[in-house]
């Protein structure tokens, strides 16, 4: 009835897709039992190490080999975890002995590797002990392509202080926006003292306003002991984004005539620089910045209005007292700012 | 020749084909996910969810009629590692107790309007924010449609990105934290798709899901095999011009661009309306961008447990898909401009996911009328078979397999079993179910087809003002 190619073609497509089926159902049930068995090893081992580490934490002594330590991705991972959790003179000492004894010599064969994977953990090893000789490295690994890579290495070029790792990771930042930008500044603000003069070096000598604007957006993040000379100059830029820095800057640097700065913005044009000014002035509780903050409550611009409200709210009772006297009556877009800034706002 | 070797010709050529491009994409998926499950042994995220200087990340909650889940929805969200999120639940008229709900776990108080409504929606009754959970805020709005809510809750957000998620839906913590890094470190990121799973007989323990009990029932089994099957496709599609959806579920969007786009759209489909939205204005303005889908498994749903709640999603997905395609049909024209996306997807969306279930029931049609006059080619008709059912069976199988060699967010041997089970069984039945479903999908279209012009004309104005706007700029 049927020409034999045909029956041989339909027999073929046929045992092909069951073949595949029973191949597949036979390498899923071999995956399971072997996953279970590989899973409680790695535990097993994972606690060995860190029964080890711990006990040398403790005070006995590091031998010249240790054999369990010879995993060094496991040994890598132990330890991270271990960082993340421990500071003190005895954890560094003890983090450094073990990783130039079992990890550094890797990393350093791997800065080059063709695997983004063994870069990135020369990179992991490098952030973990991150020592002056591997600068060459570490700066090579921040140019990376491998975002992982490149991520885990500017950690390393801030706990080095690297300045010209920092430069590096401030030109990403100048180019990145939105949230990727937030992931290189909060990098920067774990760095330290040195890093933060090394920062502000490169904004007064930068000639480039995405890098200066960069520079802002970290000292912006967190309150820095260095004093910063080009903050008065970018206080009168034509620029909204380096004025918007610059006053964030201030709010938290807090310089003489900081108080008749925030008054002078609180009339600007711009509402996310009214934001700002009105964000600013609440570390002055007196008169004139009860005042004019009481006055800017019925701003137009309800993000105005709210961070009004809120400065009020954070000013203590002086301020609270003004928010409680505002009357529906009167106006009630202000009533009602000033209601939700005392039941909502902290 | 009989004239009915041109119709087994086409038949199998078109299935052929079909079945190819769904191979290639999957083999694509398949070194994606790959690709992710090395990358996430190296991740860290410890600095970022210690960190305190990170922006917030905004949740958007559409809810109608949700008042059995909406409590545990809201808590899911607020167990959260990342500290910095503020969560909209936008009150779509809820005929239930929905809003009693809210106000009794949350402590709602009433709060003045604090945002711009620069987005037309159905009338806003009140907003609340919680005194408990300040980071709660709750938009009452009257009966309009889940995109009316989602644009409410758009007009509300403060933040560069938002989330869209189903208030039936929860967000597992360790799989949250795998979203973060599109919209963190790739600045071209515009929008983040993430792999749904059903979790219809799930437990969530400590913000963690346990799978253990699924599926619960016959239904659920087949959804299950059905999402692992289209989740894992997608992946591939990524790479070959971009998805043309992002579950609606679960979903990520850069919040300025969705405010200069005009918000959601009033279609069935707002999800793949929307997405491919983007992807036509941003090619016609030739602006950079990336719709990352994400291969981890980010948020598990509740799938409709009855056949006529199935039905129904069933038939809006579908007439969702055909509107879409009318609405922006201009990029089925081959236009360079639209690159693979025109070249590949948009096409693929046409002729693979819309027309298929036509072609599909004209097969059946076709065999029945044949074998009735005693002419059914029967080394065709195996063909057919083992070309439409085999080949489903065999790539869900392998998306089965996938998922064990990669996620094993099933982690019992029963589930396993029993979606593998689903994948032979699906076929019987189930799927004959779906493209008369399909088909019903097409009927709406058609009911409805004087609303999707006047749609059309919207989005069409919608994306040319978005354009001139890019050119002034």
């Amino acid at each position: 009835m049927f020409e034999l190619k045909t029956i041989l073609l339909l027999f073929y497509f046929l045992s092909l897709e069951v073949t595949a089926l029973f191949t597949m159902l036979f390498y899923l049930i071999y995956l399971r039992v072997i996953f279970s068995i590989k899973t409680k090893i790695q535990i097993k081992r994972e606690n060995q190490v860190s029964k080890k580490i711990a006990s040398h934490l403790q005070g006995s002594k590091l031998p010249a080999h240790e054999g369990l330590f010879s995993d060094s991705q496991l040994l890598l991972l132990v330890l991270e975890s271990f960082n993340h959790r421990l500071k003190g003179e005895e954890w560094e000492k003890l983090k450094y002995k073990l990783v130039s004894q079992y990890l550094l010599k890797v990393a350093r064969k791997r800065v080059s590797s063709f695997s983004w994977r063994r870069r990135n953990f020369a990179a992991r090893v490098f952030a973990l002990l991150p020592l002056q000789k591997d600068e060459r490295s570490i700066l090579s690994l921040l140019n990376d392509s491998v975002f992982l890579v490149k991520s885990t290495a500017s950690l390393a070029a801030v706990r080095l202080s690297s300045e010209e790792g920092i430069h590096q990771i401030l030109k990403y930042m100048a180019s990145a926006y939105g949230y990727s930008r937030c992931f290189y500044r909060d990098i920067l603000l774990q760095g330290s003292l040195q890093t933060f003069t090394l920062i502000q070096n490169i904004a007064s000598h930068t000639k480039d306003p995405s890098i200066h604007l960069a520079c802002l957006d970290v000292f912006s993040g967190q309150t820095t002991p260095i004093s910063l000379p080009f903050l008065l100059k970018d206080l009168q830029s034509k620029d909204p984004q380096i004025l918007l820095a610059a006053l964030k800057i201030l709010s938290r640097t807090l310089l003489k005539n900081a108080k008749a700065i925030f008054l002078s913005f609180l009339k600007d044009p711009r509402e996310e620089i009214r934001v700002e000014a009105a964000a600013g002035l609440k570390a002055f509780v007196d008169t004139s910045s009860l005042k004019a903050l009481e006055k800017s409550l019925a701003d137009p611009s309800w993000k105005v209005r709210l961070q009004v409200a809120r400065s009020l709210k954070e000013m203590g009772k002086k301020g609270e007292a003004i928010l409680r006297r505002q009357n529906i009556k009167k106006n009630q877009t202000t009533y009602e700012i000033a209601k939700y800034a005392l039941d909502f706002l902290v | 020749m009989p004239w009915t070797f041109w119709f087994d010709v086409f038949f199998l050529w078109y299935f052929s084909i079909i079945n190819g491009f769904y191979t290639f994409v999957l083999i694509l998926g398949m070194l994606r996910t790959y690709i992710r499950r090395k990358e996430i042994t190296v991740e860290d995220y410890t600095h970022i969810l210690r960190s305190d200087s990170f922006p917030t990340i905004c949740f958007i909650v559409p809810m109608y009629n949700e008042k059995e889940n909406i409590f545990d929805t809201l808590k899911s969200i607020l167990n959260l590692t990342y500290r910095y999120k503020r969560i909209i639940a936008v009150n779509d008229g809820s005929e239930d107790a929905t809003m009693d709900v809210l106000i009794k776990n949350f402590e709602l108080l009433p709060i003045p309007l604090l945002h711009s409504e620069n987005i037309e929606t159905a009338k806003v009754r009140k907003i609340y924010q919680s005194k408990t959970h300040p980071e709660i805020i709750v938009i009452d709005k009257e009966h309009r449609g889940k995109f009316d809510a989602i644009n409410a809750g758009l007009n509300a957000c403060t933040d560069p990105f938002f989330l869209v998620a189903d208030a039936d839906s929860f967000i597992d913590d360790p799989s949250f934290q795998a979203l973060i890094r599109p919209i963190f470190f790739d600045e071209d990121t515009v929008g983040v798709g993430a792999t749904i799973r059903i979790r219809n007989g799930c437990f969530f323990r400590y913000n963690q899901i346990d799978s253990k009990g699924f599926p619960d029932q016959y239904l659920s089994g087949m959804q299950g095999a059905e999402y692992l099957r289209t989740f894992y496709m997608r992946q591939g599609l990524d790479w070959v011009g971009g998805n043309f959806l992002i579950a609606g579920a679960f979903s990520v969007f850069s919040t300025p661009l969705i405010r200069k786009l005009g918000g959601f759209c009033n279609t069935a489909g707002e999800d793949v309306e929307i997405v491919v939205r983007i992807h036509r204005a941003l090619k016609e303005s030739k602006l950079p961008y990336k719709i990352v889908y994400l291969p981890d498994p980010v948020s598990w749903t509740e799938a409709p447990s009855t056949w006529r709640s199935l039905a129904r999603q069933r038939i809006r997905w579908h007439f969702g898909l055909l509107e879409s395609i009318w609405i922006h049909k201009k990029i089925h024209s081959f236009r360079p401009i639209y690159g693979l996306f025109g070249w590949i997807i948009f096409p693929f969306m046409v002729w693979g996911e819309a027309l298929q279930p036509i072609i599909e029931i004209i097969g059946y049609i076709y065999i029945i009328i044949t074998w009735h006059l005693g002419i059914l080619n029967l080394p065709f008709f195996v063909l057919f078979l083992t070309l439409s059912f085999g080949f489903v069976f065999v790539y869900s199988t392998i998306c089965l397999l996938i998922e064990a060699l990669s996620f094993r967010c099933y982690s019992s041997f029963r589930t396993i079993i029993l979606l593998l089970a689903s994948c032979l069984l699906e076929n019987i039945g189930y799927r004959q179910l779906s493209v008369l479903w399909k088909l019903a999908g097409f009927l709406r279209f058609f009911k409805k087809f004087p609303k999707v012009r006047k749609e059309t004309k919207r989005i069409k104005q919608l994306i040319r003002d978005f354009s001139l706007e890019q050119k002034h700029r």
